[in-house]
C-alpha cells in the first residue's frame, strides 16, 4: 500500500512536470512570446528590451531549463499588470475559490444523494421520474446560462440576493447553487444506479426477510456499501467543481482563482496564467491520487493490485 | 479470407440488417428519446438551411426596432441591442453549436480511433506516450486546457473547433485503445494470425467493427459537451467572434441588457439546454439499445 501511494504520487509529480513543459512550448510556439507577457500597448523599443530581460533571445532549450528552475520554485515570473509575482497573484485567490468549491460540493451531496436514494427506493414512481428528469436537466443546462438567469430573477427582478462580488452569506447563494447544479445531477444519477444495484442484492432480501425496516436497511446495508462509489466519485466531483469554477466565478464576479485566470487570458497576462494553469492542474491532479487512494481504502477487493 | 469465414460473415450481415421500421421499433416505444431524436434532427436542418430560412440582413443594424420585446412588428423573438432580429440570430447560431458539436466528435474520434487502436495493438513505447499523454490530459481540467489553448491559438470558429479537437481527440485514443485490448486477445483475432492475415487487415477488418459501438455512444454524449464548452467559451469572449452569432456569445451580449430585455439571454441559453438534452437522451438511448455493459462508464 505503501509502494503504491508513493508511486502514485511519483507518478503525479512526473505529470505536473509534463504539463509545466506542455505549458512551455504551448506559449512558445505561438509566436512572439513577448506579445503574450507584455501589455497591448507597449512600444516596440520596450518590446525589444522586454525581449532581451526576459531572455527571450536565447536559444528555447536554454529557456525551457531557466523556465523550469524558477517553476520548480514556484517563480513564474511577474504579472505584466500588477507588477508582482504571478505566483502571489494567484495563490491569494485561492480561499475564494476553496469556499465556493466547498459550498458547492456540500450542496451537491445534501440533495443529490438523498434524491438518488428516494429514486432508486420508488422505482418507476412519479418521484423517480421526477428525480431522474432534474438530474437529465442539471447536466444538460450550461452553468453560465443558469448563473445569469438567477441573476436575473433573484437579483433584478425579486432584489434579494446581490449580484456579484464577495461579501456576507448573501453573495454566496447563487454561485454556489449554479456551480453544484452539474455536481448535484451526477450524484443523483450514481446514487440511483448504485442504490438500484445493490437493493437488489441477496444479502437485502435475507435483511427483508429478518424483518428489519426499510431505514435500518436502507441504513446498515443499502448505504455502506454504495458508499464506495460515491466516495470515489467526490474526489473526482472535488477536481470538477474546481473547474467549472473557471466558469461561474467570471458569472457572479466571485474573486477566486478561475476569474484571475480568464482575466489574465483576456488580458494576455500569461505569468499569471501559466501559474494559474500549474495550479489548477496540481489541485486536479491531487484530487485523481486521492480518488484512487480512497477507491482502495474504502474497497478493500482492489487494495492488493 | 477464406471462403468459409466470409460466407459466415455474409450471413452475420444478413441478420443484421433488418427493415428500417424494424430498426426504428426500439425508439419508437420510448418516447422521450422518440422527441430527442426528432427535436435534433430539426436543429440539424435548421442549421444547414439556415441561410435559406434567414435573411441576408440578419446581421445589419436597425436602430428604429432596438430591444423590441418578443412578438412585436414580426420579431417573434424580440430584437437585440442593435435591433437585429433574435430568432434569425439563433436559427444562424444553431450553425456553430451543430458544427461545434458534431464536428470535434467526428474529427476527434477520427484522429483517436487509429492512434488508439495501434498502440493497443502493438503496445510497446508507441503505447507508453499515448498512456502519458492521457495522464497529462488528466490532470488539466477541460475547460481550462480549452480555454487557454483558445486564447493562445487566436479566436474565430476554426480555432475553437480545432482547440476541442486537440484536448477531445485523447478520450477516444484511451477508450479505444482499452477495448482494443479486450478484442486482441479474443480467438477469432487468433484464429485471423492463424490463417495469415496481415496485422493492418486485422486491426480494419476484425478490430474496428468490434470497438466502434462504444465509442459511438459515448461519442454521442460527448456532443453536448462540447456544444456546452464551445458556448461557456465564447461566452468568457473567447471562441467565436461577432458578428459571428453563437449562442454562448449571445448571452454575454444580453447581460448588458438584463435590466430590460430578458428575452435577449433567455432563448439563446434555452437552446443550449434543450439541444445539450436531446443529445443526452439520445446518446443513452443509444447505449441502452447497443451497449447496455458500459452503463456506468
Amino acid at each position: 500500500m505503501k509502494r503504491y501511494v508513493i508511486g502514485r504520487i511519483f507518478s503525479g509529480i512526473l505529470v505536473i512536470f509534463l504539463a509545466l513543459t506542455a505549458v512551455f512550448f504551448m506559449l512558445r510556439l505561438s509566436g512572439d512570446p513577448v506579445l503574450l507577457f507584455a501589455p497591448m500597448d507597449t512600444s516596440r523599443q520596450d518590446l525589444d528590451s522586454i525581449r532581451e530581460r526576459m531572455g527571450f533571445n536565447d536559444p528555447v532549450i536554454v529557456q525551457y531549463g531557466r523556465f523550469m528552475r524558477d517553476a520548480v520554485q514556484g517563480d513564474f515570473g511577474d504579472s505584466s499588470r500588477e507588477r508582482r509575482p504571478a505566483m502571489e497573484v494567484v495563490v491569494e485567490r485561492l480561499p475564494a475559490t476553496v469556499l465556493l468549491g466547498g459550498t458547492a460540493l456540500v450542496l451537491a451531496i445534501a440533495i443529490g444523494i438523498p434524491l438518488g436514494i428516494l429514486s432508486a427506493v420508488k422505482h418507476g414512481s412519479i418521484w423517480d421520474k421526477l428525480a431522474r428528469f432534474i438530474s437529465v436537466l442539471g447536466q444538460a443546462v450550461p452553468s453560465f446560462w443558469l448563473g445569469v438567469i438567477l441573476i436575473m430573477f433573484f437579483s433584478v427582478r425579486l432584489g434579494w440576493l446581490p449580484t456579484s462580488g464577495r461579501g456576507g452569506i448573501d453573495h454566496l447563494i447563487m454561485p454556489a447553487i449554479t456551480l453544484s447544479a452539474f455536481s448535484m445531477a451526477r450524484y443523483a444519477r450514481l446514487t440511483r444506479s448504485t442504490f438500484i444495484d445493490v437493493l437488489g442484492q441477496d444479502y437485502i432480501r435475507t435483511a427483508r426477510a429478518k424483518g428489519l425496516t426499510q431505514g435500518i436497511i436502507l441504513r446498515r446495508h443499502a448505504f455502506k456499501n454504495a458508499s464506495v462509489s460515491l466516495i470515489t466519485m467526490t474526489a473526482l466531483e472535488v477536481g470538477n467543481l474546481i473547474a467549472g469554477a473557471v466558469v461561474v466565478e467570471q458569472v457572479f464576479a466571485w474573486p477566486g482563482m478561475g476569474r484571475v485566470m480568464v482575466q489574465s487570458l483576456l488580458n494576455r497576462d500569461f505569468a499569471v496564467v501559466t501559474a494559474a494553469v500549474v495550479l489548477f492542474a496540481a489541485m486536479y491532479t491531487a484530487c485523481n491520487i486521492i480518488a484512487d487512494l480512497a477507491y482502495g481504502w474504502v474497497n478493500p477487493t482492489v487494495r492488493l493490485k | 479470407m477464406s471462403t468459409a469465414a466470409s460466407v459466415a460473415r455474409n450471413d452475420l450481415t444478413k441478420v443484421a440488417k433488418p427493415s428500417l421500421r424494424r430498426r426504428l421499433r426500439p425508439l419508437l416505444k420510448d418516447k422521450w428519446a422518440t422527441v430527442a431524436v426528432i427535436f435534433l434532427i430539426l436543429v440539424i436542418l435548421m442549421a444547414i438551411f439556415a441561410d435559406m430560412i434567414v435573411p441576408d440582413n440578419i446581421n445589419s443594424p436597425d436602430f428604429g426596432a432596438r430591444l423590441l420585446p418578443p412578438m412585436t412588428d414580426g420579431h417573434l423573438a424580440g430584437t437585440d441591442q442593435l435591433g437585429r432580429d433574435v430568432l434569425g440570430r439563433l436559427i444562424l447560431g444553431s450553425r456553430v453549436s451543430i458544427v461545434v458539436g458534431f464536428g470535434t466528435v467526428f474529427f476527434a474520434l477520427l484522429i483517436g480511433i487509429p492512434i488508439g487502436m495501434m498502440a493497443g495493438y502493438f503496445g510497446g513505447w508507441f503505447d507508453t506516450i499515448l498512456m502519458r499523454l492521457v495522464d497529462v490530459q488528466l490532470s488539466f481540467p477541460f475547460i481550462l486546457l480549452a480555454l487557454t489553448i483558445n486564447a493562445i491559438m487566436g479566436l474565430g470558429l476554426k480555432n475553437i473547433l480545432i482547440t476541442l479537437v486537440i484536448v477531445g481527440w485523447i478520450e477516444y485514443a484511451r477508450i479505444a485503445r482499452g477495448e482494443t485490448l479486450i478484442v486482441r486477445e479474443r480467438e477469432f483475432i487468433q484464429a485471423a494470425h492463424l490463417m495469415g492475415a496481415r496485422e493492418w487487415v486485422i486491426l480494419l477488418r476484425h478490430i474496428l467493427p468490434n470497438i466502434t459501438t462504444p465509442l459511438i455512444v459515448i461519442g454521442t454524449l460527448q456532443v453536448a459537451r462540447f456544444i456546452i464548452a464551445e458556448a461557456s467559451i465564447s461566452f468568457l469572449g473567447f471562441g467565436v467572434q461577432p458578428p459571428t452569432p453563437a449562442w454562448g456569445s449571445m448571452v454575454s451580449d444580453g447581460l448588458k441588457y438584463i435590466l430590460s430585455a430578458w428575452w435577449l439571454i433567455t432563448f439563446p441559453g434555452l437552446m443550449l439546454a434543450l439541444v445539450a438534452l436531446a443529445v443526452n437522451i439520445t446518446g443513452d438511448w443509444l447505449r441502452d439499445t447497443l451497449d447496455p455493459r458500459i452503463r456506468n462508464r
